[in-house]
């Protein structure tokens, strides 16, 4: 469902890609997408790690 | 002749509706953005399998399981026919198979619960279907977004039901929406008032067009507005980005572009390709690169602005500065910041 990001220094971008259309959601509290990794979270779930 | 606007008689107008001076203004008095389907950024033709966009601030909920995907396509009125009044363009037709829950349905998220909070609302739309009739119903949704403790959603707000037939009909639903009073709006800036359209189970075919909320108890004639204003509200919304930017190069397969929106967006958006996109960077001189099985590395966006990576090109040269032009589509780039 989700994948985490790595900066170009190897820590952990302020973002997250949503595998289904490798789309980026920001982790803006206001962005709708991102409540729904938010909540996506919540239920357990863990995204994929980066690619190094 | 002087014309008096005493704020309890209003305006009656030729097609013997009224409109209340002191209640909806006369310019913006529609509430929806997009509300004469002319708005297609993210495309005319869309396959329907869970909820999402397609129309411009349109919204299709999926809350089941459809046998089949749906379909959302962008029609063309005749010219010059005079069932729906005002000459629009366009229309949308809706599509869907058998959907498993009854949850399904067309909304409009109105940016703000406020609006129009304890007033007096009126709801209307024109519809057909191509054969036979189709029960419809409508219904406001009060939601107050997330982070803190909001108060919960209200739903169902004036559920009316419709029978839509093979004519064109304008259908029309007034009811007062609650105050808020005493409610806790959520700390994410996402609370909004939403305008549904519900559907049947199907499978079935619909017809829309001429969508507008408006205060007061009369559905007032539809507000045509220039199309350039509509569209400039849209990119609040969603936005594409792409042919026009210019991208340094960094590697033989990764370029750096940035773009600046003039207009802000409602929050930091998602960034995603188009589907199938195909972008090209050159100089159009001697330098031509084109991905098409493109990416995006380490997009970065705000409220203003987006500036990020783009791989899938080969054969470039460092530090070249390129622009992007004819890519497929266009605008390549979707940013999108909706309710």
């Amino acid at each position: 469902m989700y994948k985490k990001l790595l900066e170009l220094d190897g820590s952990e971008a302020n973002g997250i890609k949503r595998i289904s259309d490798g789309g980026i959601i920001p982790f803006d509290p206001a962005n709708t997408s991102y409540q729904e990794y938010l909540e996506w979270l919540a239920e357990g779930n863990e995204p994929e790690a980066a690619d190094e | 002749m002087a014309l008096l606007l005493n704020g309890t008689d209003g305006v009656t107008f030729n097609d013997g509706s009224e409109q209340w001076a002191a209640a909806s203004p006369y310019n913006f008095k529609n509430y929806l953005i997009n509300g004469n389907f002319d708005v297609w950024q993210r495309g005319t033709s869309h396959n329907i399998t869970n909820s999402q966009y397609t129309i411009d601030r349109w919204q299709l909920i999926f809350d089941g399981t459809p046998a089949g995907g749906g379909t959302v396509t962008r029609q063309t009125f005749t010219l010059g026919q005079t069932d729906v009044p005002n000459n629009p363009k366009y229309y949308l037709q809706y599509d869907f198979p058998s959907v498993g829950t009854p949850s399904n349905y067309i909304r409009q998220s109105i940016e703000g619960v406020h609006n129009l909070a304890g007033k007096v609302a009126t709801f209307s739309f024109w519809a057909k279907v191509p054969s036979g009739t189709m029960t419809i119903g409508t219904q406001f949704q009060q939601e107050f977004g997330s982070g803190g403790s909001p108060s919960s959603g209200v739903y169902g707000i004036g559920s009316t039901n419709f029978t839509v037939t093979t004519s064109w009909q304008k259908f029309t639903m007034t009811t007062t929406l609650p105050s808020i009073s005493g409610k806790t709006v959520g700390t994410n800036n996402n609370d909004k008032l939403n305008a549904a359209i519900t559907f049947p189970g199907g499978p079935g075919t619909i017809h829309l067009a001429q969508a507008q909320v408006e205060a007061g108890d009369t559905a007032t004639p539809f507000e045509v507005r220039p199309y350039d204003m509509e569209f400039q509200r849209c990119i609040r919304y969603f936005r594409t980005v792409g042919d026009g930017i210019i991208a340094r190069v960094s590697s033989a397969t990764v370029a750096y572009y940035s773009h600046h929106f003039e207009t802000p967006m409602r929050a930091t958006p998602v960034m995603s390709l188009a589907p199938s996109a195909s972008v090209r960077f050159g100089n159009f001189y001697n330098v031509d690169h084109t991905a098409t099985s493109p990416a995006l590395l380490l997009p970065r966006a705000s409220y203003n602005a987006v500036v990020g990576q783009i791989n899938g090109f080969t054969g470039m040269t460092t530090a070249d500065v390129l622009q992007s032009w004819q890519s497929s589509p266009p605008g390549w780039l979707f940013c999108d910041a909706e309710l």
